[in-house]
């Protein structure tokens, strides 16, 4: 069976081109509904083979035949190994993955000038929409505690612990009180971790000027991930620690423009990942807006 | 307090399926606390320092499953232990599935249903005008569940239907019943007479679960999505059902449902009802009944007046006993009696929107200041839901509190949340509540509630009030959760409950007037 790739990112077109595929090995770690997640071996990264209506992420591949990724899906088993054959096409038991004619898209965040009054009205905005919208059970009560007051009427348990973890963050942006949020909450990327990557990708859009946030991103690209948390989530916060982060939130960061309906189409479509992850990683870039306005005019 | 945390190694379930087991099972009775997480370094710390740390927890590494839970005692354990692992097992059963694997095109679903003439399409809004199309084309009726439909497209649709004499039922339609088949959110509705046709989801089940409850029938339910009516669209499939049931022999009465249509589209529809050969009452909520009755039609101003109207133009010896009885003003005074000066306020919490509305209608008339998100009158608007100043009815089902999140009729939480606020607001003087079952609802939806009402009940008495709850179970006795069950589960913690979401309406009034008549 064969299930051609329409639509790829371009940074894992590149690798496989350009690597000698007959080297890349690598093992399936999970399956779900619409996504079949790849550890390849060498180089190491996270790959996924999805349906079309998945949100791009980086080193994600997607077809818009679903009657055969539905055949794949049934046949994979975690653990199942994978391979490249000799016209570097992907194989998966006796699926072969082409994905040589596929178009590519662009997860890498650009680099921006810092722009205050943007940075503060996005900031606004979207603390005002998160309290409206946001969905709780990850970080965002213990976010809205904080910078609203509000109280919990039924206390979670995470609830209170989150709040602690972020007022240290917010008091010092330091490595040791990052990784206290590494692993942490619930969910396969659990909640402090989609807050890690939304708080790096402002960071890397904005912040990159400032040598103490080189240095962080630097410390943090030397912690080995993989035994704090899970599989898909180490990588997640390790494409974006590289500046790789999931389209509607590589484009949020970015956007300049004082759009209000394409920042809400891009809010809706974060807020719609996962069960409360698009939420956490919003809460992520709120509170990487805040710490830019509260540093304002710091090298 | 026992303690035991089920390990599942290599567990991959997606983060929607990992957060609803979570709030499920903190939702159980003897439950204390309980955390369904991934084995990383940082929940396990989290685990161990509210003591709930095992070995066997100890020794999991990331990508195992956690499942701790903490609970009154053993037994309660170890019935929650079964259920998470009924819960995960049931998910992994299904998707594992030999032999009825669900088929995912439209054109697999053809293939394997050759004689089917109805496809029910729930897909995301920007996909679903497309695929009706495509069932259309295939000379199949559509019921479209699916909202975000441009009316452009909706319009498009129902043109392409009405020329083929196919139905399009919605956009965003919840709920219909066709040969008895509840599809969507519907109820185990008896056999009889009554065609339905109607632009409103719950109002279609309430009127059909009262024509059931009163000992009558209906022939099909038809749902024409909520913007029917609307100028733009014109009101094309409630003319095409209109049309269908007068052709239909099994139906003698047809009723139309909805909240007060446009102008030009109320005199199309009241034109066509002139040309109709069957008694036709008309359940238009805040409709202009001389208007409508100059048309021939039967006016009826509530959901429930408009099922016994439908009875009414079916068996003229039938009667109706609407008045309260003994037991129930006696109830009443006694609740009243127990306010403080404080609470002056009904705050109506409601999963359905026509039965916020009718709501709205039945308690306007007697309480000054009520508001509603569902509003249409300006004064009447709540703008602000989070605000509870004044009488207040939710629909808690409207769109700005369900972006993202699940329906409260599938979900109680939303809901939960807000019962408990408005328990703790001084102003409160009762809370009146609707819950739907039938297919499509939640499994146990007064259980999913049962634990916040005693709360809020708490709440009050631990601040020198007494809160008293109004409820309407919105359901027929044939339906899978049990109306006897679901209602006596409230009536256990002393609510009332109301044969009719009008009776409830007007039983929270009559509580908070404190003494005070209802006009008729």
């Amino acid at each position: 069976m064969n299930i051609a790739i329409d639509q790829m990112d371009n940074k894992l077109k590149q690798a496989l081109v350009e690597y000698s595929t007959a080297n890349i090995t690598g093992e399936v770690v999970s399956t779900f509904e619409r996504v079949i997640n790849i550890k390849l071996f060498y180089p190491s990264c996270l790959i996924a083979i999805a349906t079309d209506n998945v949100i791009s992420a980086p080193y994600m591949m997607k077809t818009k035949n679903l009657k055969a990724f539905n055949e794949l899906q049934r046949r994979t088993k975690i653990g199942d190994s994978i391979c490249f054959n000799e016209k570097k096409l992907l194989i998966i038991n006796t699926c072969t993955v082409d994905y040589t004619p596929a178009k590519t898209w662009d997860n890498s965040i650009n680099i921006k000038p810092l722009n205050y009054s943007v940075v503060e009205n996005k900031y606004n905005n979207l603390k005002t929409y998160l309290s409206e919208f946001g969905k709780t059970g990850g970080i965002l009560t213990a976010f809205l505690m904080r910078e609203e007051g509000t109280h919990q009427i039924i206390p979670k348990m995470y609830d209170s612990y989150f709040k602690v973890i972020l007022d240290q963050l917010e008091t010092e942006l330091s490595v040791d009180n990052l990784q206290q949020f590494i692993g942490l909450g619930v969910g396969l990327t659990p909640s402090g971790d989609d807050f890690i990557t939304g708080l790096l990708s402002v960071l890397y859009c904005y912040a990159q000027h400032q040598s103490k946030i080189t240095e962080l991103i630097c410390s943090l690209k030397n912690i080995n991930f993989q035994n704090k948390t899970t599989h898909v989530s180490s990588y997640m916060i390790s494409n974006a620690l590289t500046g790789q982060v999931n389209t509607p939130l590589k484009d949020y960061i970015a956007l300049e423009l004082d759009n209000k309906r394409m920042n809400k189409q891009l809010i809706d479509s974060i807020i719609s990942i996962g069960s409360t992850s698009g939420t956490d990683m919003l809460v992520g870039v709120c509170f990487g807006f805040k710490y830019l306005i509260k540093n304002k005019g710091r090298v | 307090m026992e303690t035991k945390v089920v390990i599942e190694k290599n567990a991959y379930h997606d983060s929607v399926t990992l957060m609803s087991l979570s709030g499920k099972v903190l939702q159980q009775e003897g439950v204390v606390d309980a955390v369904v997480s991934m084995a990383t370094k940082m929940n396990k710390d989290l685990l161990a320092n509210v003591g709930m740390m095992t070995n066997e927890a100890q020794s999991a590494s990331e990508n195992d499953l956690i499942i701790a839970i903490k609970t009154e005692d053993e037994d309660t354990l170890n019935s929650i232990v079964e259920y998470v692992d009924k819960q995960l097992n049931s998910k992994k059963l299904a998707s594992g599935k030999k032999g009825n694997e669900a088929v995912k095109t439209l054109n697999g679903a053809i293939h394997a249903l050759p004689d089917a003439n109805l496809a029910v399409i729930s897909v995301p809004g920007e996909f679903a005008a497309r695929e009706a199309r495509k069932a259309l084309n295939k000379g199949l009726n559509v019921m479209l569940f699916s909202d975000n439909v441009s009316i452009e497209d909706e319009r498009e649709l129902k043109e392409l239907g009405a020329k083929n004499n196919l139905l399009v039922m919605g956009p965003d339609c919840g709920t219909a019943m066709i040969n008895q088949k509840g599809l969507c959110f519907a109820n185990e509705v008896e056999k009889g007479g009554v065609g339905l046709v109607a632009a409103s989801g719950t109002g279609l089940q309430e009127v059909a679960v009262q024509i059931d409850r009163l000992g009558y029938g209906i022939t099909q339910a038809i749902g024409t999505g909520g913007r029917d009516l609307h100028e733009k669209i014109g009101g094309i499939m409630m003319l095409e059902g209109l049309k269908l049931l007068d052709k239909d022999d099994n139906t003698k009465v047809i009723t139309l449902i909805s909240k007060p249509p446009a102008k030009a589209v109320q005199d199309k529809i009241l034109e066509k009802v002139k040309e109709i050969s069957k008694p036709v009452v008309i359940c238009f909520l805040d409709g202009d009944k001389e208007v409508v009755e100059e048309s021939g039609a039967l006016f009826a101003s509530t959901l429930i007046e408009g099922a016994r109207q439908s009875i009414r133009a079916l068996d003229k010896s039938a009667t109706f006993n609407t008045e309260l009885d003994k037991d129930s003003k006696e109830w009443i005074k006694q609740e009243s009696a127990k306010l403080s000066d404080s609470q002056n306020y009904v705050k109506g919490l409601f999963c359905g929107g026509t039965l916020t509305a009718e709501a709205l209608s039945v308690l306007r008339e007697n309480l000054e200041e009520v508001k509603s998100n569902v509003a249409k009158r300006k004064e009447e608007k709540l703008n602000d839901s989070s605000l509870s100043d004044s009488h207040i009815l939710l629909d808690m089902g409207d769109d700005e509190f369900t972006k993202g999140k699940p329906h409260p009729m599938i979900e109680p939480n939303l809901r939960n949340e807000r019962i408990l606020k408005e328990a703790e607001n001084p102003n409160t003087a009762v809370l009146l509540l609707d819950f739907e079952i039938g297919y499509g609802a939640h499994e146990d939806p007064v259980g999913e509630s049962l634990q916040t009402l005693i709360q809020a009940q708490r709440m009050a008495k631990d601040n020198n009030r007494y809160l008293p709850i109004v409820a309407y179970v919105c359901g027929t006795s044939k339906d899978k959760q049990g109306l006897k069950e679901q209602e006596n589960k409230l009536r256990d913690i002393g609510v009332f409950i109301a044969d009719s979401n009008e009776m409830a309406s007007k039983v929270a009034g009559l509580i908070t007037k404190k003494g005070g008549q209802l006009s008729e």
